[in-house]
């Protein structure tokens, strides 16, 4: 080999790498001047190198790097950390030779790189990675299925459950839309939609185990991800998650529900017809005026349009507007009454007094008020009492000079409107008769009242 | 429970079983597995039965057996000892324990003293934290950093595994086989195995150890220093402490010839 061009011994005390060279029983014979730089000392020669070593590392290195070296010869890119004159750590990686046949005093040779960014990454990584297996054991253990699929449906990844649920050994590779024939307009839909961050939740029922029915719930949403933002189609790669969930019980114990829930309603206002029919017998056996009859009919088919009201929101709560409307119905159309308020949730145990309540009011106006005169019209307008969920509730009537009120001290109506009415929200209650008509005020407790509701 | 011979990978060679003289047991320390002793136990065949075994969950042991409640205590890995040898109708054998297993083979001997009649410690020690009166040489802290530094090392190590079992240093396709599975084992596992070791404290049951024990010091060793092995000679009933010319804490593998020498020395006593 000719000369080499550079000076040697200059390159090995400033390649920027720690060198040393030593015996087998580990001690250094020599040290370059980037080890010795690194530690902030010369005086290496006679100790070891496991002396430089933090404690950990010289554990380490005792049981797991010199038998390593000795029995294989070489030990690659082991993390440590040597500890510097005054202290601090540095982390390195090491790589150790070692060669029976060399002189015995550098039979062992050692090459150390500074590996502290690196060593902060891997951290960094590791952390990384351990908050990632987490997530995905608990993908691997959830009942629901999980799978991946390119944004064309071919599935990439998916975790036992899906497998399970859909019944299928491998799902790997097969496409979605031979499982859900509708999947193509999922996907359609889904990309679609893809600037938003959106979530398409369908409801299949397909055949199961033993041929019984399997209501699935199926959630798609695109995957969020560096990759998939990029705007060109890769056919391997995974752009939208699918999790499905069997939801067999869930609807079937909804569908319970519904049926029991009708069943009542039906039963209910079967009830309240035979009401009405044997109290119409009644009064007609006892001669009773039309009138009466009349009066206590429209009552119970107050209570009958409140129950309906309340059946179809599921008795959860009632709209008051929707109350309103129906409770007037038989009354007048929107040319003579003016409903204008926001929509606004009652309880549903205030419901049947209040349908009561405004049925007596559209009642009386009918026959004596507003709506018994020819431009006359009645206004029933609420709006939000501050700081509160309650209303303040208005009838008024118009177009009726001559006012004067039926409504009898010890009347039926008179009684729902100031004694039982006000019981019920637990407020006072006006009614009075203007110059222009009947006005009757209360406040209404509501779960709710929002303008957001009306969407 | 399977066979224990499966289970921890149990390799036996040498003179026939009970034909002269009684068996030697080799049993491999923290780290590694059984391929430490291919330096020291070849030269016993002549004249015992040689039997080399690696504690479950390292080596070839199946790792499946490693169970995180049995394995919590090296009890756990002395019962596993005992069965070895119980399988096999071994009375009276000569262990020798490098590092952990020295404990681990002082736990089996006073478990059950007929299985071993003699104990060989190399490097070892029975506490490695320090204490006020002790100096196992370590801090709690130490030890969290060893585990670090075992995860650091952990891909490192796996890929350096493989790629040492087709290095110029192996010479044949057994050496080949011995480097795939050198020192490798399942991560978790080593991690819990470390925190076990290095967490074990068995100062009094010293006092219980019921057979003849050599205690072979190396010298410069920061896993086993002097002051324990000193400890362990006051502590063991029936002690003799022997200091090695070898430094570190492996001396079967860094200097295989004096090792053999001593404890050859032993046997003959």
């Amino acid at each position: 080999m000719s000369a080499p061009p550079v000076n040697l011994d200059h390159l090995v005390q400033t390649v920027p790498c720690g060198l040393a060279a030593g015996r087998v029983d580990g001690t250094l014979t020599w040290t370059n001047g980037v080890l010795e730089r690194w530690l902030g000392r010369s005086d290496l020669s006679g100790t070891t190198l496991q002396s430089v070593f933090s404690v950990a590392s010289r554990m380490l290195f005792e049981t797991h790097v010199r038998p390593l070296l000795m029995t294989e010869g070489i030990a690659s890119e082991l993390s440590c950390k040597l500890v510097r004159d005054d202290g601090e750590h540095l982390p390195v990686l090491l790589t150790a030779h070692y060669d029976p046949q060399a002189d015995e005093t550098s039979a062992v040779s050692y090459a150390l790189f500074s590996a502290g960014d690196r060593v902060a990454y891997e951290k960094r990584l590791k952390k990384a990675r351990a908050e990632a297996d987490q997530l995905a054991a608990i993908v691997t253990s959830s009942p629901d299925g999980y799978l991946t699929l390119t944004r064309s449906g071919r599935i990439v990844t998916t975790n036992e459950s899906a497998e399970a649920i859909l019944i299928v050994d491998d799902l790997t590779g097969i496409l979605i839309q031979d499982i859900f024939p509708d999947a193509s307009d999922w996907l359609g839909e889904l990309s679609a939609n893809s600037c938003k961050r959106t979530r398409i939740v369908k409801f299949v029922r397909r055949s199961g185990r033993n041929g019984m029915p399997l209501d699935l719930e199926i959630t798609l949403s695109p995957l969020d991800s560096v990759a998939t933002d990029l705007s060109f189609e890769v056919e391997w790669q995974a752009g939208v998650s699918l999790i499905v969930r069997d939801v067999t019980q869930r609807m079937a114990t909804r569908r319970r529900l519904e049926t029991t829930v009708a069943e009542l309603d039906h039963r209910v206002k079967n009830t309240l017809a035979i009401v009405q029919s044997v109290a119409a017998q009644t009064f007609r056996s006892e001669g009773a005026e039309d009138s009466r009859t009349t009066a206590f009919a429209a009552r119970i088919r107050a209570m009958a349009d409140a129950h309906d009201v309340l059946t179809e929101r599921g008795w959860q709560d009632a709209e008051l507007t929707e109350l309103v409307t129906r409770t007037l119905q038989p009354v007048g159309g929107p040319s003579e009454v003016e409903i204008d308020g926001e929509p606004a949730l009652l309880y549903t145990e205030d419901a049947v007094m209040l349908a009561i309540a405004i049925r007596e009011l559209g009642d009386n106006a009918a026959r004596h008020g507003a709506l018994s005169r020819e431009n006359g019209k009645v206004t029933v307008s609420w709006g939000a009492v501050p700081d509160s969920d309650a209303v303040s509730f208005v009838w008024q009537e118009t177009g009726c000079e001559d006012a004067s009120t039926s409504l009898d001290a010890g009347g039926f109506g008179r009684m729902v409107l100031e004694q039982a009415l006000p019981a019920q929200f637990g407020k006072p209650a006006s009614l009075r008769v203007s110059a222009q008509g009947l006005i009757y005020e209360i406040e209404i407790r509501t779960q709710s009242v929002s303008s957001a509701l009306s969407n | 429970m399977g066979d224990p011979i499966i289970r921890n990978a149990v390799r036996r060679s040498g003179r026939p079983l009970g034909s002269n003289g009684p068996a030697l047991v080799f049993a491999h320390g923290f780290g590694c597995d059984q391929t430490m002793w291919n330096r020291v136990a070849p030269s016993f065949e002549d004249t015992h039965h040689v039997i080399l075994y690696d504690l479950t969950g390292s080596g070839s042991s199946d790792l499946s057996a490693y169970d995180r409640n049995h394995h919590a205590a090296l009890q756990g890995h002395a019962d596993d000892l005992i069965e070895i040898l119980d399988s096999l109708e071994i009375e009276g054998a000569i262990l020798v324990g490098h590092s952990v297993s020295a404990m681990i083979g002082a736990l089996a001997s006073i478990t059950q003293p007929t299985r071993i009649a003699q104990l060989i410690m190399l490097a070892p020690s029975p506490c490695y934290l320090e204490d006020e009166s002790y100096h196992g040489g370590f801090s709690g802290d130490d030890l969290h950093e060893l585990i670090e530094a075992m995860d650091e090392n952990y891909i490192s190590w796996a890929h350096q595994l493989a790629s040492v079992a087709s290095g110029p240093a192996n010479d044949s396709a057994h050496a080949a086989e011995l480097g795939r599975r050198f020192c490798a084992t399942d991560h978790r596992i080593a991690r819990h195995f470390a925190r076990v070791t290095f967490l074990s404290d068995h100062r009094t049951d010293m006092a219980k150890v019921p057979v003849p024990t050599c205690i072979l010091q190396c010298s410069d060793d920061v896993i086993a220093p002097a002051f324990v092995g000193s400890w362990l000679e006051q502590a063991i009933p029936d002690a003799a402490l022997r200091q090695l010319a070898a430094t570190g804490h492996c001396p079967h593998v860094t200097a295989p010839a004096e090792t053999t020498a001593v404890i050859r020395e032993c046997l003959d006593q």
